[in-house]
């Protein structure tokens, strides 16, 4: 059996060490009173160390992303990057008035959903509090 | 990856302990909230980042730790900014509290062993999570541990003499 290194003590406070290990330091504290000691100094002083900053505690405001309001940016500018696909690529495909004048109109019907789109986004970014 | 409903799960159980960490670094109650908003919000930007095969707390506090330190630039900015230099009020009531004389304790040790304390015992984080948080190994953390502490046993017991 290893005898307990100094650090081990700490991490047998802190309920660190696996269950082997635990078994062997507690028969070596039972064995040796000035590890009993050096562990009984360790742990009192742990116990008032978190007692004290337990006192700092406080529940905090805090404001969480509403759900299923995260800003996906990349799907939420996809209309956007086909209206401008199609508005750059229409001349060249369809030569008809008619049918261009429709695809301009697809493209920037897509484009306003897209805009509406990432200002909802953001307006909701941050609107559920815990 | 987390969604917003699972992020919002994990983040709930850490805040009075992550109040009470901000609050020890900050040394200021609203200066602790700003800190843990920022970091409620910027942890939520990068959930793409979090490998949940890793300890989410440990993760969220070195984001919460670097939000301290952005709050801290940003305050002694404004204080060097600001016409009559006063410092921003606080909310220390006129008797010692129990954190804050721990809190002076631990001001006087190495910058490495004052933060791993400020994590453990302010923050809670176990070995796992302070190994995250610091980007540190385990065994690392378990001997830092252990010196922080008995340095803040030997600097508490010096102040009581």
């Amino acid at each position: 059996m290893n005898p307990v290194e100094p650090e081990e003590l700490s991490a047998f406070l802190d309920g660190e060490l696996d269950a082997e290990r635990v078994r062997e330091v507690e028969m070596q504290i039972a064995a040796d009173p000035a590890l009993l000691r050096a562990f009984e100094a360790l742990s009192g002083a742990d116990a008032a160390w978190r007692a004290a900053a337990a006192t700092a505690i406080f529940e905090p405001a805090v404001e969480l992303p509403a759900t299923g309001s995260r800003p996906s940016w990349l799907v939420a500018s996809a209309p956007l990057i086909v209206a401008l696909v199609l508005l750059r690529m229409a001349p060249k495909l369809i030569e008809s008035p008619v049918f261009g004048f429709g695809l301009h109109a697809i493209a920037l019907a897509a484009l306003l959903a897209a805009i509406i789109r990432l200002m909802w986004a953001d307006s909701r970014s941050m609107s559920a509090s815990i | 990856m987390l969604g917003v409903r699972a992020y919002e799960r994990e983040l709930r159980p850490l805040l009075g302990q992550a109040a009470a960490y901000a609050r020890a670094l900050l040394r200021n109650r609203d200066d602790a909230e700003d800190a843990i908003q920022q970091a409620a919000l910027r942890a939520w930007e990068r959930i793409e980042q979090y490998d949940e095969a890793r300890p989410f707390k440990g993760w969220w506090f070195a984001i919460l730790r670097n939000c301290c330190f952005d709050v801290m630039r940003h305050r002694s900015k404004s204080r060097t900014d600001s016409l009559d230099g006063v410092d921003p009020p606080d909310d220390r009531e006129s008797g010692p509290l129990d954190w804050e004389s721990l809190d002076a304790g631990l001001g006087r040790l190495a910058p490495a062993h004052q933060e791993i304390l400020h994590l453990r015992y302010y923050g809670a984080l176990s070995y796992a999570d302070l190994a995250e948080a610091l980007g540190i190994p385990r065994g690392t953390v378990m001997s830092r541990l252990h010196l922080a502490r008995k340095a803040l046993a030997a600097q508490l017991h010096e102040e009581d003499l």
